[in-house]
């Protein structure tokens, strides 16, 4: 005699081919997966840009009162320029002499990409005139400029008689130093760094369950009206029961839905945790994006994560079954599932409530709410501080929830064999819910 | 060995579909379930299959509750047809064939089998929406009957098939016959039923009208039929004329009518000759299963002959 699992098997077997066999289902993995490598790979690409553009800014400088000493001056600017900290893209100053109405034809002509024009005013201070073709104020500008105020000042001060060797100490840096008022001990350091990198790592894998549970669910609705709107549900129904069904699709799309899952995420996650590595291969340095911290990943955030992950799917796998198996046509999924798409943005709102109140006592009831309580408990393992029977409890309504509205979802399917075609309302179910229907 | 459908009766909120429905169909029978559109075909064969559940009454196969049967011993072929329209012909018979609980070595042997009885082995490894409409039903056959069940329910086996499809269904059917299983079918096209059932059960609106094995029910009409067709005379005017003689049907190919019990047939021959026709047809017989249904259903059924008049009583047929 076959047993029931053997049967729910078959039709997890069945389901999990069907759709990873699709060739819909190949490409947007195979996409998505790219754009998720690609994505994880953003800061090192970005880089190799900048990089690639490293033709240097050539800027002419010509000192049309003391031409002698320009090469003077532009070491100085120099100099300047090297200092300010602003690496991006170096500066290359070239001494010119000529009329400046020629110089300033050969940046038109792109020989230059900037004139840099000195002279003296009458009373003896530099004056700067600096050229472009479009005459934009862009970070060369300013960096000249600010090196150009620099250079102004040491000119000054060597006409008022400072030794340029004491001027180097003048602008020295002075001592400066930052002090905390309150004294803290290391291990609480540690503990502040943890909340906030934990809090950063809630908020995520909130995110990551909630896209899943959307995405994915619409699959399991458009999964269960798959049989009715191919007319097969009643040879289905007479090989096997609709709670072996339901537990069939369900398991099945899951498993599908998982493998998509992770092949999307796998691949990013490797490639945003070895960015380091790929940046110093194709870039000979490393990045200046850190690669995600992945030390707050505690063993028990793990376990949670995986735990509310797979009973909040389940949960909602189960309602969107239940949803699906009301209608009988593939158009009328979209409509149906509104609800479930309604509780889980609920849910999320509440989430982000127990991000900022981790152990409020509204954030405490929520955490037992069936349809909230994957996305706040979750939230409150990783931030908070929720008693273990709590957690326990949790789990338990959640395994509950999951086993009735499977149960409730197969006995709505069961119950659309008989209203074919026609969308049954809420209360035509409860009606023919009295009726007597085998199995 | 036998079905047994004892007193069923099945309501839908204030529609009863099914009002005391009894019949026995015998192990190794071909049983015909004949009644319009709605009459209740649909009901009573998911009732058999504990699709739906009586309101009262029961459905047995050798005296244990159909509850109890084995899923594995029943064949369905419903009146929706339906498969995975996107997944390989192969695949999908073996799937479902698993699913009522063969296993897949035996599954796949009897595969290989019907394939080359139906002729369509080269669409073993299509998906089952490239294959005709007439091939599709042929695998919504097997998918009834690759787990080799002992009782096959068939809602309308024979709709929407062309001639040759359903000669090839018929060979089917007597197939399943010398495996000596079970078969269930129904279905409003005579000819089929005529040709296939041992027995029948008529069903109108909700109620059984007539069942029992095809010779009894028709001997039971107390009618004597004769067929005469004469090659010079389509109408054959005479006829009305005679004593003890009422023509029921005037077809281009005979003409049909029914003979009091008591006068004798032949006095019917003797006039033809008499006429000087020449005789293509004459045949002393039982009225077809068509004139027993539309009798026993009220003739709310349109035909060219206008019966509508005929008797509605119940043929009861011990």
């Amino acid at each position: 005699m076959q047993r029931s699992w053997e049967k729910v098997w078959l039709i997890v077997r069945r389901e999990y081919r069907a759709r990873v066999r699709q060739r819909s289902f190949i490409i947007i993995t195979t996409l998505m997966a790219v754009v998720a490598v690609l994505l994880a790979c953003a800061p090192t690409i970005v880089q190799a840009i900048r990089n690639g553009r490293t033709d240097t800014t050539t800027i002419a400088v010509v000192d049309t009162a003391n031409p002698a000493a320009t090469q003077g001056e532009i070491s100085r600017l120099d100099q300047q320029l090297r200092a300010d900290g602003t690496s991006d893209r170096a500066i290359a100053l070239t001494a010119v002499s000529g009329p400046v109405e020629m110089l300033r034809d050969q940046v038109n002509a792109g020989t230059y990409h900037g004139l840099l024009v000195l002279n003296h005013d009458p009373a003896g201070d530099l004056t700067f005139m600096y050229d472009t073709e479009s005459g934009t104020r862009d970070t060369t500008a300013a960096r000249i400029q600010q090196a150009a105020t620099f250079l102004s000042v040491q000119d000054r001060l060597t006409r008022a008689g400072v030794d340029p060797s004491r001027q180097a100490q003048i602008f020295a840096p002075p001592v400066f130093s930052t002090n905390a008022t309150k004294t803290t001990t290391n291990a609480d350091r540690q503990s502040e760094a943890e909340k906030i990198t934990n809090r950063g790592l809630a908020y995520i894998l909130d995110i990551l369950l909630y896209t899943t549970i959307i995405v994915y669910g619409m699959w399991i609705a458009g999964g269960v009206v798959e049989e009715k709107s191919n007319r097969i549900m009643e040879i289905m129904i007479n090989a096997a029961t609709p709670t072996q069904l339901m537990a069939g699709k369900i398991l099945g799309i899951g498993a599908a839905a998982l493998t998509q899952y992770l092949c999307i995420t796998i691949p990013g996650a490797v490639a945003l945790a070895s960015q380091g590595r790929i940046a110093q291969a194709f870039l000979g340095q490393r990045t200046g994006a850190a690669a995600l911290d992945l030390t707050g990943l505690s063993v028990t955030a793990v376990i949670a994560f995986l735990g509310f992950f797979v009973l909040g799917f389940a949960l909602y796998a189960a309602l969107y079954a239940g949803a699906g198996s009301l209608v009988s046509r593939q158009e009328d999924v979209q409509q149906i599932a509104a609800p479930m798409q309604m509780a889980m943005i609920g849910s999320f709102f509440a989430s982000l409530f127990a991000l900022s109140n981790p152990d409020a006592t509204l954030t405490r009831v929520l955490a037992f709410v069936p349809l909230c309580s994957p996305l706040v408990m979750l939230t409150r393992v990783l931030v908070g501080h929720p008693a273990p029977w709590e957690v326990a409890l949790s789990v338990a309504i959640l395994i509950a929830g999951v086993a009735f509205f499977v149960a409730l979802a197969a006995r709505i399917y069961r119950i659309g064999v008989l209203l074919y075609g026609a969308r049954p309302n809420l209360r035509t179910v409860f009606k023919v819910n009295h009726a007597r229907v085998a199995r | 060995m036998s079905l047994e459908i004892e007193h069923i009766t099945k309501t839908f909120g204030e529609f009863t579909a099914v009002r005391d429905v009894s019949f026995t169909a015998e192990a190794g029978q071909i049983f015909g379930f004949l009644g319009t559109n709605g009459a209740g075909k649909t009901t009573t064969m998911r009732i058999i299959l504990d699709i739906l559940r009586p309101d009262t009454g029961s459905v047995t196969w050798n005296g244990a509750p159909n509850t109890d049967v084995p899923r594995r011993l029943w064949g369905y072929l419903p009146e929706e047809r339906g498969l995975y329209p996107k997944m390989v012909v192969e695949e999908q018979l073996l799937f479902l064939a698993q699913l009522y609980g063969a296993s897949a070595r035996d599954a796949q042997r009897d595969l290989n089998e019907w394939l080359e009885r139906f002729n369509i082995v080269e669409n073993r490894r299509k998906r089952v929406e490239q294959l005709s409409k007439g091939n599709q039903q042929k695998i919504q056959f097997l998918a009834a009957v690759l787990h080799d069940p002992e009782i096959l329910v068939m809602d309308e086996p024979f709709s929407g098939l062309d001639p040759v499809n359903a000669a090839q269904m018929i060979e089917a059917f007597g197939e399943m016959r010398r495996r000596g299983k079970t078969i269930i079918f129904s279905t409003h096209q005579m000819e089929q039923a005529e040709e296939l059932c041992q027995a029948i059960a008529i069903i109108h609106r909700g109620r059984l009208v007539v069942h029992g094995d095809v010779r009894s029910v028709k001997r039971s009409t107390g009618r004597q039929v004769v067929r005469l067709s004469l090659t010079d005379d389509a109408d054959i005017p005479w006829l009305d004329r005679l004593p003890g003689v009422t023509v029921t049907k005037r077809r281009p190919d005979f003409v049909e009518m029914d003979v009091q019990r008591g006068s004798d047939p032949e006095t019917i021959l003797r006039a033809a000759l008499e006429h000087g026709s020449r005789i293509t047809r004459f045949e002393i017989g039982e009225p077809s299963l068509n004139d027993i249904f539309l009798a026993s259903v009220g003739g709310q059924v349109a035909t060219d002959e206008g019966e509508a008049t005929a008797p509605r009583d119940t043929v009861a047929v011990p």
